[in-house]
């Protein structure tokens, strides 16, 4: 693991959590500095949104050191919160508003002056190619529509840590180079990106480290060259299937595929 | 009014601060959620895009407009404020009150209290759980306010010009400490729910004990109302140490303080200052606390249950109904109404209150011992169809509207079997087992004699089925969101139904008091002919899909 300056942006010490008889972390150790970009990988239900939400104070009980920004998340205060960004993977919006008033909502709860959460917000959504849709209600926008206002909504207040998760989803291609190249030169400035994702490729090209999880623990962490270079082939994909012990998607491909063709009529 | 509102907010900003919330957090979040409420979400077709260019002000009626209903039963107390024993006539004016507002923040709050939207959107930026509990409860009491004033200007107004300056002003205070009372106690059993039970079980429970509130305040409000008996009321009304469990007499108390009453007075009036006061104490303390617990909400829980291979409700489907695609939307009709909560919150308390309406309509007659029940009274079981326009209003929304594109997009071709499948189902899985239960007590108290009337009754009320059908508006089943507030719908067509289901039982009336032989009987067989006329044809109206969901 690269050694970067500064004082650590995320610090994890042992950290547990458990739902009822269900294990979800069993302790992970985690440092994060400014600058790096982390792509957080992991099968479905691997623990990697637990770990999202325990980070944003979303849940709580949980066993172990979380500190984020220099502060420790056990005091309760929330104030921490306002120097990072989140785009959640479920995209929860009040979408009977226009994106002008989420917008400005949103600026303002980080204790911007809502003309200037407006003025800005007004700004990067041109940017996104959206100013005349602006006033029209969230709930008539495409999917890609929602995620680039999402994006913007969580970028408003300069934070220095972003949380993404599936940032991409239902973006077009243009789209997709422009946010990559955003995440890229946000980092270059010394911002945080703590992304996670299921699109291997995507993981692949952006992330400056990677940080799989499978089954409650860290299963690998470092750059993608470091992760080849422990003795892993080929792309990040084969990597993610070697170190998470699956082999069979060809079989259940065939099965499934005949499956689908058998005729009941 | 939105400004008004806040600006009223404005004048408590340093108390908020006192208490330690964020008062400019908590101001836009109000703010917000205003404006929502003003916004009537998109139906189907506009999601999808086929729709004109929506835009961001399209306001439904308005949050704040005046529920002129209950203006009207507002005029229904004022008498009682001049009944000789002024104890007992504010006691029936805050029952009422009571009743209201339970039931408000029951069916129509909950929502706000319990919303899991609010923590990922809210608490991931710098707002406390304090602040956002807070928000969302003085989003509550701004309606609360509302609807209570619509319900309690007209009789405040009577008490300050007939009763004194004096009356007036403790009636208002008591109207703002009732209100923080209902406010509290229903977080209070939420609060209780929250913690003893886990996951999908949670959702269970708390909509098991919604239903069970909601049905429970029906009959608390029958049971208050019949309490005080009108003939002794002139006499004076002396309540026992036991009233002090029925809050509505202790808010009736310091208007007899007033009048120079003393006595057991003095505990009730004691009751109705200090612990509407606790109760919002306490509330404010656990707010966080509450807040925690309500995202538990968000759990998942364990492996379903499948279910078991006896499903007797299918089997009637199956039997009534040939086409396969009728069959498969009952099916889903049947399953959608088992499965989804707040489909359930909204529609079982007035099925299950339609079981008693037929009691209700005969209790002063009842009184009077068995024996003074003539067979005529049977036709009382007609009330039971007051369930049936509420059932089919119902019918038409979810949680999940958006699903609905599913409509659209498969081969479905002419909707009347949608809907038909639909209405079919609703009256089978939940209006027949209380129709059934009512008909059990009917016979009982009828005896054998009552069968040909309680047929015609039930042929009756199917053909009514179809008459509600075709007269409220037609939507698809599902397919549009639950409206915010008040979900009082459809006034008109339900009065017209309200009027029409009394004709059914007038000619029922009018063919039994004819005396001809067989009479019933034959006008059971008419019925069953209409019937399948109606059933058969009245379903066929509209063609298709896009023309049913466009209005």
């Amino acid at each position: 693991m690269a050694k970067e300056l500064g004082e650590a942006v995320i610090r994890l010490q042992d950290v547990r959590m458990n739902y009822g008889n269900k294990f979800v972390l069993k302790g992970i150790d985690l440092e994060v500095y400014p600058g790096q970009i982390i792509g957080y990988i992991g099968p479905n239900g691997a623990g990697k949104s637990t770990t999202v939400k325990l980070m944003l104070g979303l849940e709580t009980g949980y066993g172990g050191t979380i500190e984020v920004l220099g502060h420790n998340l056990a005091d309760g205060s929330a104030a921490y919160k306002g120097r990072i960004g989140y785009v959640p993977e479920t995209a929860e919006i009040y979408d009977t508003l226009s994106a002008r008033e989420y917008l400005t909502f949103c600026g303002e709860l980080y204790g911007l002056k809502p003309e200037d959460a407006e003025y800005k917000g007004a700004k990067l959504m041109r940017l996104f190619g959206m100013e005349e849709v602006y006033d029209s209600r969230i709930d008539s926008y495409s999917k890609g529509m929602r995620q680039k206002v999402m994006l913007v909504a969580s970028l408003l207040h300069n934070p220095d840590l972003l949380f993404l998760d599936e940032p991409l989803s239902g973006l077009d291609a243009n789209s997709v180079m422009i946010v990559k190249e955003i995440l890229a030169q946000l980092a270059a400035e010394g911002k945080t990106i703590f992304y996670s994702s299921h699109i291997m490729d995507v993981v692949e090209k952006i992330s400056s480290r990677i940080v799989l999880l499978h089954e409650g623990y860290i299963a690998a962490d470092g750059s993608f060259a470091e992760l080849k270079a422990q003795g892993a082939e080929g792309s990040l994909e084969q990597i993610f299937n070697d170190l998470t012990g699956f082999t069979e998607h060809a079989g259940i491909a065939a099965r499934f595929v005949q499956a689908v063709q058998e005729d009941y009529r | 009014m939105e400004v008004f509102v806040l600006k009223l907010l404005d004048r408590f900003s340093g108390m908020f601060r006192r208490a330690g919330i964020d008062y400019r957090a908590l101001r836009t979040i109000v703010r917000i959620k205003l404006t929502m409420d003003g916004r009537k979400p998109n139906g189907v077709l506009e999601a999808i895009g086929k729709s004109k260019k929506p835009s961001a002000d399209k306001p439904e009626k308005s949050p704040f407009a005046v529920n002129w209903l209950y203006v009207l039963m507002s005029l229904a107390m004022i008498p009682f404020l001049f009944l000789n024993d002024i104890l007992a006539g504010m006691s029936f004016v805050f029952t009422l009150l009571m009743f209201f507002q339970g039931t408000a923040m029951i069916s129509d709050f909950s929502s706000v209290m319990l919303d899991t939207r609010d923590r990922p959107i809210l608490r991931t930026k710098p707002v406390d759980g304090r602040t956002l509990g807070m928000a969302k409860t003085v989003h509550i009491i701004v309606y609360l306010f509302l609807l209570t004033a619509s319900l309690v200007t007209l009789p405040l107004v009577a008490a300050f010009i007939f009763k004194g300056a004096a009356a007036g002003l403790v009636f208002l205070l008591e109207i703002m400490l009732v209100t923080g009372l209902d406010i509290s106690l229903t977080a209070a059993v939420y609060y209780a729910v929250l913690r003893l039970w886990d996951g999908e079980r949670l959702k269970d429970m708390i909509n098991y004990i919604q239903i069970v509130l909601a049905i429970g305040l029906m009959i608390g409000y029958q049971i208050m109302i019949r309490m005080f008996d009108f003939s002794t009321l002139g006499a004076g009304f002396e309540p026992g140490g036991w009233w002090l469990l029925a809050p509505p007499v202790w808010f009736g108390a310091p208007f007899r303080l007033l009048q120079g009453g003393g006595g057991i007075a003095y505990a009730f009036a004691a009751c109705a200052l200090l612990l509407p006061l606790l109760s919002m104490l306490l509330y404010v303390r656990m707010l966080p606390q509450f807040e925690q617990q309500v995202q538990k909400l968000t759990q998942g829980g364990g492996a379903g249950k499948r279910r078991s291979a006896f499903r007797p409700l299918e089997l009637i489907g199956d039997l009534l109904i040939r086409s396969p695609r009728e069959r498969a939307f009952y099916r889903f009709a049947c399953a959608m109404m088992g499965k989804e909560r707040e489909f359930k919150l909204k529609v079982y308390p007035s099925v299950g209150f339609s079981m008693v309406v037929p009691f209700i309509f005969m209790a002063s007659q009842l009184k009077e011992g068995l024996d003074s029940l003539s067979a005529v009274w049977g036709l009382m079981l007609y009330g039971t169809g007051l369930a049936i326009p509420t059932l089919l209003t119902l019918l038409s929304f979810s949680s999940r509207h958006k699903a609905a594109w599913i409509y659209s997009t498969s081969p479905m071709g002419e909707s009347g079997a949608v809907h038909r499948g639909a209405v079919l189902a609703s009256l089978i899985k939940l209006f027949l087992p209380v129709f059934a239960v009512a008909a059990v007590v009917f016979l009982l108290l009828f005896g054998k004699a009552f069968v040909p009337d309680l047929i015609a009754v039930f042929l009756s009320l199917l053909l009514f089925t179809v008459v509600c059908y075709l007269i409220l508006p037609r939507k698809l089943p599902f397919s549009e969101p639950f409206p915010a507030g008040s979900s009082s719908q459809n006034g008109l067509q339900v009065f017209l139904l309200l009027v029409i289901l009394t004709a059914f039982g007038g000619i029922h009336f009018g063919i039994r008091a004819a005396g001809w032989p067989y009479s019933v009987w034959i006008f059971s067989a008419v019925l069953i002919g209409l019937n399948y006329v109606a059933w058969k044809y009245g379903f066929r109206g509209s063609s298709d899909v896009k023309a049913a969901s466009a209005d």
